[in-house]
């Protein structure tokens, strides 16, 4: 029965495998690929790889550190004893439930495929481990320990379900797992005695920490710490004779702990469905994050007449907006109006500074968090293009209705936090660098500028999801992976160059038209008429852009897309 | 006048051509059945006529406009209804139709939506999130929004998917009625008895080829030749088997 386990286990791992490799011809995936790569290399592996000891991050392979992770082991193998868990249930996915659970296999079988299919994710995670600070496992002897770990925790999971069937319930397992820590520590504090001593009579701290490690090597702790010192072994081992003991050692706990799960017999098929529904659904939350509903109950913004299309795709993403993403735009707001309100009553000029300090670093983010944030436009929409496309409405107005709800809420914040700045330095009176936060000219500049600022930056980001809409729509496998990091970095680039490109003609408009105002005297009709230019290039920009994109959105055909992505 | 014209369609995704040449038109009235073996073109038919992608080739009239170039004209007068219901999360059933309602300028739509919840069993499941609606009701869902503005022009891909027994009688009346009342119905289905009930007429597509076009009687007398009546059915198993364009009806 085993060989179609293993035959599936690893032809899924290739087909992915191939799959992958396959997407890379596309010059889209190649380029993420690329970009995610070189990024890992130059961020992380290539520190990580150096043999020199200035730039080595690997921990030394020391008796203290075998300690800890031995402490760090037993805890775990302790604990998991106490989770509240006691259906027995092991995550399958969909496809593995309905072909394995009605076919003629054993459990044993099941659970045998269960650690099978763990292998190549494992492997990876060991792989980064090592790579992440535990060179001398050698990678292998993490796999082999982490497999192992695995292996007992899903011989708990089923013990709890063995358990609770011998009317053994949480509570139970609770107190005895309480009674069990607390013997430990009250072992370890009791064999450790003689240390403390020494501790509070020594005045050299050195030598305090230096003695630390002999808690460890009381015959006592030494018994406790056996199993969980063979798991450390072979993650961190001190000499390659260890690691190979370990490993071997490791194997044969991991037959023991498989036969003893396997012995249990206990049913876990129910559980196992709760369990992968549930694991799906985590899962499909994370990806989706800040695109659920929080707060069904909100009602929408207006009542919708017979008014066309525009307003009716503004008053839905509105209602989006608010029972999906409010909720981030509430607490952004509060928090800063708290740091307001404790900087007016405790009156202290250094926190005045900061305050109008953070006040000016949010305004300056906000045009790209807030649009992160709040997602309720295409980026939302497109997995149901179909539907929009056969809307009465042409393309351009589309996409600028689509944007309307989330540029509104971002302006509208973007603005509060700007006059609440300003508003801010102006009368506590900042006297540093940042009083010119509190000045008119740079209210009326700022306000004048944030429309269509937080405009264009929700506009690129739309302009990904019709240009690229194939990074905008991903399937649950491509949201791990180099190509996805390598997507975003890429978006990020290119959204930030954009941003930057599409600023420079106002700025080269709007920077001579300043002085020379200034030159004439700061009043606000004065700037606001020396803004308004560049605010008219940066409108015609958009307007550009908007009819560019109107005419992509007509002619995108992405159902096949969606049809794979969802 | 014809309420859908197709003029030699054919849609193309890099070098596969998914519909070649495809020609039909339905008048007011007029219930087409839309049939093929699975991948034959008819949902990339559909979605053509939809406006939800453009034809390589060819063109498309809704009421006399052009599907291309007089969008958002030929859009107001038709209702498309995907096989997979995708719904917007975030809106309530109430809230779906009103929003339709406002995308298509339904005036009195608070007169329209009662017996459209009615008429597709969704009033209990007004105040209702889709996330807590069966696939059934999603369909039922997006027909009540389809419904919604009268449309002239009807285009179902697969409309009984989900649908339970009552469902599916209450859609078949409903796609009658609206037929009666003068709108042009065009439906894909693998159900043959289903299109044989409801259509007059039924264009069938192979490898994105017409194989077959016309009024069903004529189709099935084509197929027996004189030698007995043959079912819908029959027909299309005897036609799709034999090589593209070797027969068509009219």
């Amino acid at each position: 029965m085993i060989r179609p386990l293993w035959f599936v286990t690893t032809r899924s791992f290739k087909n992915r495998l191939l799959s992958r490799l396959h997407k890379l011809r596309s010059p889209r995936y190649a380029i993420s690929m690329v970009a995610g790569l070189a990024y890992l290399w130059f961020f992380a592996f290539r520190r990580m790889l150096a043999t020199d000891a200035g730039r080595n991050v690997s921990f030394p392979a020391t008796g203290f550190g075998l300690d800890v992770i031995s402490l760090i082991a037993l805890a775990a193998m302790i604990f998991v004893w106490a989770l509240p868990d006691q259906g027995g249930g092991l995550t399958f996915t969909e496809s593995e439930v309905q072909f394995l659970f009605p076919a003629p296999i054993r459990r044993r079988d099941l659970l045998l495929y269960k650690i099978l299919r763990q292998q190549p994710s494992i492997l990876i995670s060991a792989t980064m481990v090592s790579l992440f600070g535990f060179r001398h496992s050698r990678v292998v002897g993490l796999w082999v320990a982490f497999v192992v770990l695995s292996i007992y925790f899903t011989m708990a999971s089923l013990g709890r379900a063995r358990l609770k069937a011998m009317r053994i319930g949480f509570f139970s397992r609770l107190l005895i797992v309480c009674v069990a820590t607390a013997a430990i520590v009250t072992l370890l504090v009791y064999d450790a005695r003689g240390i403390f001593s020494r501790w509070t009579q020594s005045t050299d701290v050195g030598l305090s920490l230096r003695s630390l490690p002999s808690m460890f090597h009381t015959p006592w702790v030494k018994t406790l710490l056996f199993v969980p010192r063979i798991f450390a072994g072979a993650a961190q081992p001190l000499t390659i004779q260890q690691l190979l003991v370990s490993c071997g050692s490791l194997i044969v706990l991991g037959v023991f702990f498989f036969e003893v799960a396997a012995k249990l017999n206990v049913s876990f098929e129910d559980a196992s469905l709760e369990a992968s529904q549930k694991h799906a659904d985590t899962t499909g939350n994370s990806r989706r994050l800040g695109r659920r509903v929080m707060f069904r109950r909100i009602p929408p913004p207006f009542r919708l007449k017979a008014a066309g299309p525009e307003v009716a795709i503004v008053w839905k993403n509105l209602t989006a907006a608010l029972r999906m993403s409010i909720a981030w735009v509430v607490i952004v707001l509060a928090i800063f109006g708290a740091l307001i309100a404790d900087s007016a009553i405790v009156g202290s000029q250094g926190l005045h500074m900061s305050v109008t300090a953070i006040g000016l670093m949010l305004a300056a983010l906000f045009p790209f968090l807030g649009s992160q944030a709040l997602r309720q436009d295409l980026r939302l929409d497109l997995p149901r293009i179909e539907l929009l496309k056969s809307y009465p409405i042409r393309g351009d107005r589309l996409v600028l209705a689509e944007i309307a709800a989330p540029a509104i809420i971002v302006s509208i914040v973007e603005i509060i936090i700007l006059s609440a700045t300003a508003i801010t330095s102006h009368v506590t009176g900042s006297a540093s660098k940042l009083a010119f936060i509190g000045s008119p000219e740079f209210i009326i500049i700022a306000l004048l500028f944030a429309i269509p600022i937080c405009l264009a930056q929700l506009l690129i980001q739309n302009a990904v999801a019709i240009l690229i809409p194939g990074w905008a729509i991903q399937s649950g496998e491509e949201t791990r992976g180099f190509v996805n990091l390598g997507q975003r970095l890429v978006i990020l680039g290119g959204n930030l160059l954009v941003l930057a490109v599409g600023l420079l003609p106002a700025a080269v408009v709007f920077v001579p038209l300043y002085l020379l105002a200034r030159r004439f005297g700061s009043n606000a009709f004065m700037l606001a008429m020396s803004t308004a230019p560049a605010i008219a290039i940066l409108l015609t920009e958009i307007w550009i852009a908007l009819r560019f994109l109107g005419a992509q959105f007509d002619q995108i055909d992405i159902t096949n897309e969606i049809d794979a992505a969802l | 006048m014809y309420s859908i014209e197709v003029v030699n369609l054919t849609k193309k995704y890099g070098s596969f051509v998914a519909v070649k040449d495809f020609s039909f038109a339905v008048k007011p009235g007029e219930v087409l059945g839309l049939v093929g073996p699975n991948g034959a073109g008819k949902t990339t038919t559909l979605r053509a006529m939809a406006g939800i992608h453009p034809p390589s080739e060819g063109q498309i009239r809704i009421c006399g406009h052009d599907i291309v170039n007089d969008a958002v004209e030929a859009k107001q007068r038709l209702a498309f209804f995907p096989d997979e219901p995708r719904l917007f999360d975030y809106l309530t059933v109430d809230e779906h139709l009103e929003f339709t309602a406002g995308i298509y300028r339904v005036t009195d739509f608070r007169a329209r939506v009662e017996p459209l919840l009615e008429e597709l069993e969704l009033k209990e499941k007004r105040k209702s999130l889709p996330t807590e609606l069966s696939r059934g009701m999603k369909q039922k869902l997006m027909i009540a929004c389809g419904f919604l503005h009268t449309p002239e022009v009807l285009i179902f891909d697969e409309p009984l998917t989900g649908l339970d027994p009552l469902g599916i009688r209450r859609m078949k009346e409903s796609i009658t009625r609206r037929a009666a009342a003068g709108s042009a119905v065009i439906l894909s289905s693998h159900l043959l008895h289903l299109v044989e009930e409801l259509c007059s007429s039924v264009a069938i597509i192979q490898n994105g080829a017409r194989v077959a076009y016309g009024t069903i009687d004529d189709l099935k007398w084509q197929i027996a030749q004189g030698r007995g009546d043959v079912s819908l059915e029959e027909a299309f198993l005897r036609i799709t088997k034999a090589p593209a364009e070797s027969g068509t009806a009219s």
